[in-house]
């Protein structure tokens, strides 16, 4: 278990979560009905919005003591799969009927089931609140060469910038395995 | 002194990563690092440069047959095939970059690459060795706990110094010892020697390099003395009269078939040692002549 929660398994995992954060925003400002008492429901919701978000910062916060520097072969802006986020996963949540408890269930475990699919496809860049600050997200293949210690493994950039540099480096910070944070 | 091409008082940013073995292939990774560990990484290369300039000795060019102490400076040039590792991981658009914290203590070797402020590289290399720790108890059961445990799993050890240290033209080697393992030399020199072999065939045409091929395709020190003979260009020029009599001389049986000149199997080690002018004969009394090996020599005349 220690093990999990220091690897980036569990930062990924987070992220995933805090990309669901107005999923629990919208259930907790909703007051739908639900087959029972709405108090720990709520209580549960603030808190699947705030833990993720609050570790989120926490980790922003310390990847900000060590630079990385990445080389960009190619970048590729993919705001578009924020918005197909948005409207695909996370906009049907806030439809959905809670006050029975069949429904409540398959809610739930449906939302189980996202979750772990988006932190097994690592998918955790998807996430609309950084969308919200200004950051856009692109796809990037590091630098081709045939030096066999180069990386060539792409990752995913958040950054506030329009472009980046093609061909180039660029100091970022390190999120999770394969997603940089650039100023 | 040693001429770095590097400023060691201008470092702008570092890197630093481990070399694991994936499936048994190699693979260097970065570690992310928090800023504060850079000074420690300066002090261990600044260590390094202070013992190799400590004899205030024109440092040696390396070779692949020569015995070193276990602390000695030599140097060897970046495009050298045998500074394949050190080149690699030196030109490397940075490799990819993951926390290993389970998989440090697990590591080959460790390294920093240092960035001046012109964007140049210095590398600095050090074998990773295990090593155990009696630490504390954790700071609440220290409390009620004060004995020393067996620790260390999740420590990294820096030592003083780095095995060697990479700039854009020069590697500066303060161990060679682990400068054969951090490069994997036999395995290299081995490959090598075909390739070498075939160059020494062209260089004395007097000479039937039959049995060189099985012996020293096979054998790490055959190799070692054909890499270092090829690469020292001590294979050119040789004339055939004076090969034989100094094979005679020494002990080194030579015969003569069809114009060529024949080696025995009992005799490649040394005739390889003749090549690489580390036997000679001595002549200063009357009593019969005293022959030698010299495991480590270097010339007079350089």
């Amino acid at each position: 278990m220690t093990q999990f929660i220091g690897s980036y398994k569990f930062l990924r995992f987070i992220l995933v979560l805090s990309s669901f954060g107005p999923v629990f925003l919208f259930w907790l400002i909703q007051r739908n009905h639900l087959p029972f008492n709405r108090l720990p429901f709520d209580i549960a919701c603030g808190l699947l919005f705030a833990i993720p978000n609050l570790v989120l910062l926490l980790r922003i916060k310390i990847a900000r003591k060590s630079l990385a520097y990445i080389s960009i072969g190619s970048a590729d802006d993919r705001r578009q799969d924020v918005v197909g986020y948005l409207l695909a996963m996370l906009l049907p949540f806030y439809s959905f009927d809670m006050s029975t408890w069949p429904n409540f269930c398959a809610i739930m475990v449906a939302l189980a089931m996202i979750v772990f699919l988006f932190w097994k496809l690592h998918m955790h860049h998807l996430n609309v609140i950084f969308a919200l600050l200004g950051y856009r997200v692109f796809a990037v293949s590091p630098v081709k060469t045939k030096n066999p210690y180069s990386n060539t493994q792409p990752y995913t950039i958040l950054t506030r910038r329009e472009t980046l540099p093609v061909g180039g480096t660029i100091n970022a910070y390190l999120l999770s395995k394969g997603l940089y944070l650039v100023k | 002194m040693i001429e770095l091409d590097f400023d060691l008082d201008n470092i702008s940013r570092f890197e630093f990563g481990i070399h694991l073995r994936v499936e048994g292939e190699p693979k260097p990774c970065l570690v992310p690092t928090s800023r504060e560990v850079l000074p420690s990484f300066l002090e261990i290369a600044q260590n390094t440069l202070h013992e190799m300039q400590r004899n205030k000795v024109e440092p040696r060019c390396y070779e692949p047959s020569e015995k070193y102490a276990s602390r000695e400076y030599v140097t060897i040039r970046l495009d050298d095939d045998l500074a394949d590792e050190m080149r690699l991981l030196f030109e490397a658009v940075p490799p990819p970059c993951q926390s290993t914290l389970d998989d440090i203590v697990s590591a080959d070797y460790y390294f920093v690459r240092f960035y001046d402020s012109s964007e140049r590289m210095l590398l600095g290399m050090r074998r990773n060795r295990s090593f155990k720790a009696l630490i504390r108890s954790s700071f609440i059961l220290r409390w009620i706990d004060d004995t020393l445990q067996l620790g260390g799993d999740n420590i990294l050890r820096l030592d003083k110094n780095f095995d060697c240290l990479v700039d854009s033209k020069t590697v500066h080697v303060l161990h060679p010892d682990t400068f054969i393992c951090l490069t994997n030399q036999q395995k290299l020199i081995l490959d090598s020697a075909a390739k070498n072999l075939d160059s020494l065939s062209a260089e004395m045409p007097f000479f039937r390099c039959d049995t060189l091929d099985d012996y020293a395709t096979t054998h790490p020190r055959a190799a070692a003395y054909l890499a270092a003979i090829v690469t020292g260009n001590r294979h050119r020029g040789i004339l055939p009269d004076n090969l034989r009599d100094l094979c005679r001389d020494t002990g080194i049986n030579l015969k003569e078939e069809e114009g060529q000149l024949i080696l025995d199997k009992e005799d490649v080690l040394g005739f390889l040692q003749v090549l690489d002018r580390r036997r000679y004969r001595i002549e200063l009394t009357d009593s019969n002549p005293e022959q030698y090996l010299a495991p480590s020599r270097r010339s007079l005349s350089a």
